[in-house]
């Protein structure tokens, strides 16, 4: 018991707990902090055109007061002089000098909602303070000694003269007896007594009047309304003094002694929100957006425990609290991704990249950030199909698509003009290049019409990036790793988990469905940590790839192997080797390091210079250069290295074979684990496979009992088939020729490259007999979907006799 | 084939289900986040919440809240009456319950007969019973008792901190309020009590917070107490910016308390963008806002003490004196003030008028009381003893006293070892400057005393006292125009000061400045028209500058202001014998003989008179009388040798002689009564300088 716990995984787990538990234990009050704060990201644009004249420009900024924070400030004025004015009634930003940029004031506020319960017996005062008594003065629109405002009164006044019952009426006449309506400009108290109508500013200063008629100091306070929106409009208010406290009332819209969280106070008093110099066509536009922001990523100043809050370190470097939310949660965010491809299965473009274009996707909004990532990979795709139409080598070909991707968010930014910089400008954190890379990958996809695998990997995509992005913009995770850093130490434990899990996938569920009740599935993670990893040497696995290094080897060994006419690796003696090719009749073009038979050409005869390929297509020496310096180029190769290209003469497939298939070179995949023959089927080439050997293309698979070497099951895209679907042969019970040659073969191949688990593909020539076309270190489970038997109880067996 | 055991622990749709739960809690989580706007805050404003703004508690130190009981449990009085309440007090007074469980508390004779809920009510109305007789520790511990139904409701667990507080049961307290305050956040007085608790705990940065919480649930005064509360935390922290905003905000609230207005003075002292004149009116402000109070007075007098406008503070004092007519610390300053001015007499009628005085406070006293009656022999012996204590109150205040004493003494020694942290003190720090630099002024160490008076005189740009040091410093460093322009400086601020204008007429006489002398004296004179050493001043520089008459008037003013001082009348004596009118001059000293017959200088200059008038006779008969008053006095002996000879040859009626000048001197002092003869000299004598 103890053994099977003595994990990094598990002592990862309790460091981790044990850490979390002893925070939880000191700074038990970080619970509490954890959690979403709404905040307003408010912006004022002012433009103006100066001309070459000097400007005055005067607003209220927001301040910090009992209800309202001002957390984050930032400042554009261009070469305009600012001063900040701090007065009891407001802070002014004034701005002066020549300039022809606009001003942008952005902050993020922070605020709350505040409400008073004044008790109904408290009389109306009689004295007040001094500082008090301008509060009860009448204006030029607030007329307080109007006849007419007091006869409005009488009308309106309460039955018992005190405070609340006062304002109550006060308040009620003004929001409900008044009709709100959009007015622009000054509206006094008179006016709106008459009208009946008004805009905020005439009912607050109607609300105004006839509370200073009653003795009750009332000031007008200005201020916006914080809602998501562009807007020009602001708004006005009322505050009564009563008992030491200004109380807010809106009459507009109804609030009375209460004040909602979304308005930001600006100034006090009845004045200009803006005040300019004359005729420079002042224009000004209020931008705000509201939001959640993980209170942690921004309340660290003034908290204990600073000193655990991770966002808080970031902060000082001067990282903004969003990047710092997103930088916080890649681990995490990691995590999710090795989870889905090594427990789920999910194919993504790319094993990263949907973790960037969703971090992207933060700044730009879930559905404009996917359009974007889609604009880019279809530019970056139809880049691809044009520069591949122009047969551009490899890395110049990406180079452009960069270029081309760079136009396109040009065009973009002009077309959008000013509107959302911001946004925009985050866009190009688009990791372009990668999605470059995967454009390269979808042409191929393309090119050989795997649609189905193409759909899969795409949604696959999507799916992931939804996820990442439902991570990044989780407020709790984000509080969480940033007050708890500790848990990062639990991430580490499941990505380790998960390192050393070897259980079937979710897809690999699906896949060996027909299979799987028998309980003996192999799986690739299995394959890989328990055999691949475990087996083979790195070194070994390296010299697989390497086909013409291997078939010496194996040469060495007495293994029969297809001869190498002839191999070309540099730009130097392409020339000559495409020369010698002239002389050939028939032959095979390679890449040296390729996979699941790509770049291989088949020229099955020299008609006077003109080749003809199997599939009947009419090659020009000059294509078939092009081809080879592909291949040299490493376009074919698993790596994307500088490749080697090498030709084979064409093989004859043996009459016993080319019976039941005539549509190109079948093989034999023979697998052993430790000299031992776990699994071998026969692979047959179909008009789908267009002549490959390979069951991803649409090959069939048959399955060869091992002891007779008589075929047994065929296995045709998840079917079973009796016959050949192109030819009808049957195909079921034939006997392989050589049979007890080709085990021999395998087993000395083994001997030869000792690989602990390998693949041997071996053919049967007719005249040469059976040849090792190559050995794989890394060999496919797709057979035992063929043998209709899973094969991980064998393979356990025969590595642990050993 | 063995059975396949290839699956070992767990499978994927497991994984599966495991993430899928963490997602869903997860997003449970996220969701409740999400719908979270920030916390509204509700503010009650009650009538009984009324700001006393007229009233003042007396005291400086803001109280803990104790509210006024609500009519809660009215309900059930009918079965617990006062009588129940008053024998279950007495019961428990006589025995030792801290020890007994609950239960067995409940069996006192006079709680038999209640439910459960009763009894407990009951106890808790016996602990009120305790807490108002002032007994926290037996309240805290009944409470205590009581069931956790009981003691965690608002009343019983507000008491419960409250007597722990009282008690001194600082970390006890501090837990029972974040007990209560978790329970009932808003319930106002225990928000303010917890952090007045944590501000008496010197726990200031948790009271920071503890205040800021308080500002968001209360109103009205509260709130006003929580901003200045608030802001006293700050203080303490050193922060004092932040602590004048929220003194600000207090007085906003409160605009009447004396308290806030204080406390912002305090804070604006220390931050140097308020000027002088403005923290000068806002501790004016809280002087005038609480007559009874002596604080602050006493405090804005300190502040002007430390500020070296010692005049000003004079005012303060007696202000802060008639408020606190017992109080040690406000005669204590107030006398140190008066030495500090130099007006000896006022300090020492001051410092013995201090009555309950404890032992250090009376050992300072005689210390003040020997600077001030100028017995600096007993200042020694007085300042050794205190030193001998291993603690004493005020130190600072003894520390710059002691300085003065050195510089009065030219004590170099005691300079040079002085111990100069005392420059930092807030309130002694300039003063114990000045005086430093005064005693290097003295000792000619004019270099390093410059560098101190300058940076005074910088630092304290309103002070007279700094200035004026200044500049007598900067004449003798030579650089007379600074000096000057110090000096004038100093005299503009405080022209009416009779110190400040001296030192300046004097300097201007001896830097030969004699017009300028003259005018700073006449404007003197407005202010201290008693001032003779002012006048004789004025006399020497009219003198100086030729202006004999003016001269002889101001000599005259000064004797005629005070007919003991001899010194004008000698001084005018010597003034009309260096002009050569001897008869004038004999008349004069002679007036000053008859006053003062041991006035040894006059009888010289009567002597060496009458001797250059070659009334030998009459001269060595003077002479003999002076070497009478003084074997040794030389003039006496030179003028006996020179002219013995001469008295001898011319010896020829000496007797006959000798009588009649004094029966002429009684002549001569019935004419000179007569003061149309006296003008008529004048007189011939002006036509004879003209």
């Amino acid at each position: 018991m103890l053994r099977t716990l003595s994990k990094p995984s598990v002592w990862f787990t309790l460091l981790g707990l044990a850490l979390l538990s002893l925070h939880l234990w000191w700074q038990p009050s970080h619970v509490k902090q954890l959690g979403a704060e709404l905040l307003h990201r408010y912006s004022l644009t002012m433009s103006f055109d100066a001309g070459n004249e000097d400007i005055v420009n005067r607003t209220y900024l927001p301040l910090t007061n009992d209800r309202q924070e001002v957390i984050n400030e930032s400042l554009q004025s261009g070469t305009l002089e600012f001063t900040n004015d701090e007065s009891l009634v407001g802070r002014q930003g004034i701005w002066t000098g020549f300039s022809t940029t606009p001003i942008r004031y952005s902050a993020i506020i922070s605020s709350r909602e505040q409400k008073y319960e004044i008790d109904p017996e408290l009389d109306i005062p009689t004295d007040y303070p001094p500082h008090l008594k301008r509060w009860l003065e009448p204006t030029d629109v607030i007329q307080v000694n109007d006849p007419r405002i007091l006869e409005l009164w009488m009308n309106i006044q309460p039955k018992e003269r005190k405070l609340l019952s006062t304002l109550r009426a006060i308040h009620d006449y003004t929001y409900n007896e008044i009709e709100g309506a959009p007015f622009k400009g000054t509206t006094d108290a008179i006016t709106t007594m008459i009208l009946k109508r008004a805009s905020c500013n005439g009912k607050s200063r109607l609300f105004v009047a006839l509370a200073r008629l009653n003795g009750i100091p009332t000031r007008l306070v200005g201020g916006v309304i914080l809602e998501t929106s562009k807007k020009k409009t602001s708004h006005q208010w009322v505050e009564a003094y009563v008992q030491g406290h200004w109380v807010p009332f809106d009459p507009l819209n109804g609030y009375f002694a209460q004040i909602p969280h979304h308005y930001l106070e600006l100034y006090i008093d009845d004045q200009a929100l803006f005040s300019h110099t004359r005729n420079i066509n002042f224009d000004y536009i209020f931008d705000i957006k509201r939001e959640h922001i993980a209170a942690p990523l921004l309340r660290f100043d003034n908290d204990e425990g600073a000193f655990f809050n991770a966002a808080s370190l970031l902060a000082k470097l001067g990282i903004e609290n969003k990047t710092a939310g997103i930088f916080l949660l890649f681990p995490f965010v990691a995590l999710l991704i090795s989870f889905a491809r090594n427990v789920l299965g999910i194919k993504t473009f790319g094993i990263f990249m949907p973790m960037l274009v969703s971090a992207a996707c933060v700044y730009t909004g879930f559905w404009l950030g996917l359009g974007g990532f889609v604009g880019v990979l279809l530019t970056a795709w139809l880049g691809q199909l044009y520069f591949d139409k122009h047969k551009l080598l490899k890395i110049p070909r990406l180079a452009a698509i960069i270029t081309l991707n760079t136009i396109l968010f040009i065009g973009i930014f002009m077309v959008l003009g000013e509107q959302t910089p911001l946004q925009m400008g985050m866009m190009t954190l688009f990791p372009v290049v990668i999605i470059s890379f995967i454009a390269e990958r979808l042409s191929n996809m393309s090119q050989d019409n795997n649609w189905r695998e193409l759909i899969i990997t795409s949604i696959g995509s999507v799916i992931m990036i939804a996820i990442c992005y439902l991570a990044f913009s989780s407020i709790t995770l984000q509080s969480f790793f940033a007050l708890f850093p500790e848990t990062l130490l639990l991430v580490m434990a499941a990505q380790i988990f998960i390192g050393q899990w070897t259980g079937l996938r979710i897809s690999e569920h699906l896949r060996f469905k027909n299979i799987n009740k028998q309980k003996n599935t192999m799986g690739i993670n299995q394959r890989n940590r328990d055999y691949v990893y475990r087996l083979n040497e790195r070194k070994l696995l390296q010299l697989a790839i390497d086909k013409i290094e291997t078939k010496k080897i194996l040469l060495q060994h007495g293994v029969p192997v297809p001869q190498t006419l002839d191999m070309c690796d540099s730009f130097r003696n392409l020339d000559e080797f495409v020369e010698h090719l002239k002389d050939f009749n028939s032959f095979v073009v390679k890449p040296n390091r390729g996979s699941q038979g790509n770049g291989i050409l088949v020229i099955v005869k020299n008609d006077d210079g003109t080749f003809v390929t199997a599939s009947g297509k009419r090659l020009s020496l000059l294509d078939i250069r092009y081809h080879v310096s592909e291949i040299i180029t490493g376009n074919f190769a698993q790596d994307g290295q500088p490749d080697t290209a090498y030709i084979e003469p064409l093989l004859i497939e043996h009459h016993g074979i080319s019976k039941i298939a005539n549509l190109g070179l079948s093989d034999i995949r023979v697998i052993l684990c430790n000299q031992k023959i776990i699994s071998c089927m026969l692979r047959v080439p179909t008009k789908l496979s267009e002549g490959k050997a390979n069951l991803h293309q649409g090959a069939i698979g048959l399955s060869v009992d091992i002891e007779t070497g008589i075929t047994t099951k065929c296995s045709f895209k998840g079917k079973e088939l009796d016959a050949h679907p192109d030819t009808g042969f049957d195909i079921i019970g034939v006997q392989v020729p050589f049979w007890n040659k080709i085990k021999q073969i395998a087993e000395s191949s083994q001997q030869a490259i000792p690989l602990g688990y390998i693949g041997v593909d071996i053919c049967i020539d007719e005249k040469l007999g059976p040849m090792v076309l190559e050995v794989n270190g890394r060999p496919g489970l797709e057979i035992q979907n063929v043998q209709h038997k899973g094969f991980s109880g064998e393979m356990e067996t025969a590595r642990d006799n050993t | 084939m063995t059975t396949p055991r290839y699956n070992k622990g767990l499978s994927a749709p497991a994984l599966c289900v495991i993430a899928l739960l963490l997602t869903l809690v997860l997003s449970v989580i996220e969701r409740n986040e999400r719908e979270v706007i920030n916390d509204g805050t509700l503010i009650q404003i009650d009538v009984d919440d009324s700001p006393s703004e007229n009233v003042d508690s007396g005291s400086d130190d803001d109280e803990f809240d104790i509210p006024e009981p609500s009519p809660e449990d009215e309900g059930d009085k009918g079965k617990i009456t006062e009588k129940v309440i008053k024998d279950t007090v007495l019961a428990l007074s006589n025995i030792d319950f801290s020890k007994k469980v609950l239960w067995r508390i409940h069996r006192i004779e006079p709680l038999k007969g209640f439910s459960e809920s009763d009894k407990n009510k009951v106890l808790f109305k016996a602990a009120l019973q305790f807490f108002s007789n002032g007994d926290y520790k037996k309240t805290h511990t009944l409470i205590g008792k009581l069931p956790r139904g009981m003691r965690h409701k608002e009343r019983p667990g507000f008491y419960y901190a409250l007597a722990l507080t009282k008690d001194n049961e600082t970390e006890r307290a501090i837990r029972a309020y974040q007990g209560q305050l978790e329970r009932f956040p808003h319930h106002q007085a225990s928000a303010i009590n917890y952090g007045l608790l944590l501000i008496d705990a010197k726990q200031y940065e948790k009271a920071v917070k503890a205040f800021k919480y308080a500002i968001n649930t209360t109103s009205g005064r509260r709130k006003a107490k929580s901003y200045r509360n608030l802001g006293k935390a700050y203080y303490e922290l050193g922060q004092f910016e932040e602590a004048a905003k929220r003194f600000k905000k207090a007085i906003e609230y409160q605009p009447n308390n004396s308290t806030s207005w204080l406390s912002l003075a305090e804070a604006q002292r220390e931050l140097p963008k308020f000027s002088q004149k403005e923290v000068l009116e806002t501790y004016r402000k809280s002087v005038s806002l609480a007559p009874n109070r002596y604080k602050p007075a006493l405090k804005r007098a300190n502040y002007l003490f430390s500020q070296l406008m010692f005049a000003q503070a004079e005012e303060d004092y007696k202000e802060a004196r008639k408020r606190s007519s017992d109080i040690v610390d406000t005669a204590l300053m107030q006398s140190i003030n008066y030495i500090a001015a130099g007006n000896l007499e006022r300090a020492d009628k001051i410092a013995n008028s201090v009555k309950q005085a404890n032992n250090d406070e009376e050992q300072l006293l005689d210390f003040i009381k020997a600077l001030s009656n100028e017995k600096y022999d007993t200042a020694e012996e007085l300042a050794e003893d205190i030193e001998k204590e291993k603690r004493f109150d005020n130190e600072e205040l003894y520390q710059y006293l002691r300085l003065r004493l050195a510089v009065i003494q030219n004590d170099e020694k005691y300079l040079k070892k002085f111990d100069k942290d005392l420059f930092n003190d807030p309130i002694v720090g300039w003063p114990s400057q000045l005086e430093y630099a005064r005693g290097l002024l003295q000792q000619e160490q004019y270099e390093e005393a410059q560098t101190i008076a300058s940076k005074i005189a910088e630092k304290l740009p309103n002070s007279a006292e700094a200035h004026l040091i200044n500049g007598q410093l900067q004449l003798r460093n030579g650089e007379q125009v600074a000096g000057f322009n110090s000096l004038k400086h100093a005299y503009n601020i405080y022209p009416e000061s009779r110190r400040v204008a001296f030192i300046y007429a004097k300097e201007s006489y001896n830097f030969e400045r004699y017009k300028e002398a003259i005018e700073v004296i006449n404007k003197l004179q407005q202010h201290h028209p008693k001032d003779i050493e002012a006048i004789e001043l004025k006399a020497q520089a009219h003198h100086a500058i030729g202006q004999n008459d003016l001269a002889r008037a101001a000599y005259n003013e000064a004797f005629e202001l005070d007919e003991k001082n001899l010194h004008s009348a000698y001084a005018l004596a010597k003034l009309e014998s260096d002009l050569g009118n001897r008869q004038q001059s004999l008349e004069v000293l002679k007036d000053v003989l008859e006053r003062d017959s041991s006035y040894i200088e006059a009888r010289e200059l009567r002597a060496s008179i009458l001797c250059n008038a070659s009334d030998y006779e009459e001269c060595l008969s003077e002479a003999e009388k002076i070497l009478g008053l003084d074997k040794d006095n030389k003039v006496a002996k030179e003028l006996t040798e020179q002219y013995q000879d001469k008295v001898q040859a011319a010896n020829t009626s000496n007797d006959d002689k000798e009588n009649t000048p004094s029966e002429e001197d009684d002549k001569d002092d019935k004419s000179s009564t007569d003061k149309d003869g006296g003008e008529s000299d004048d007189k011939k004598g002006d036509k004879k300088d003209d």
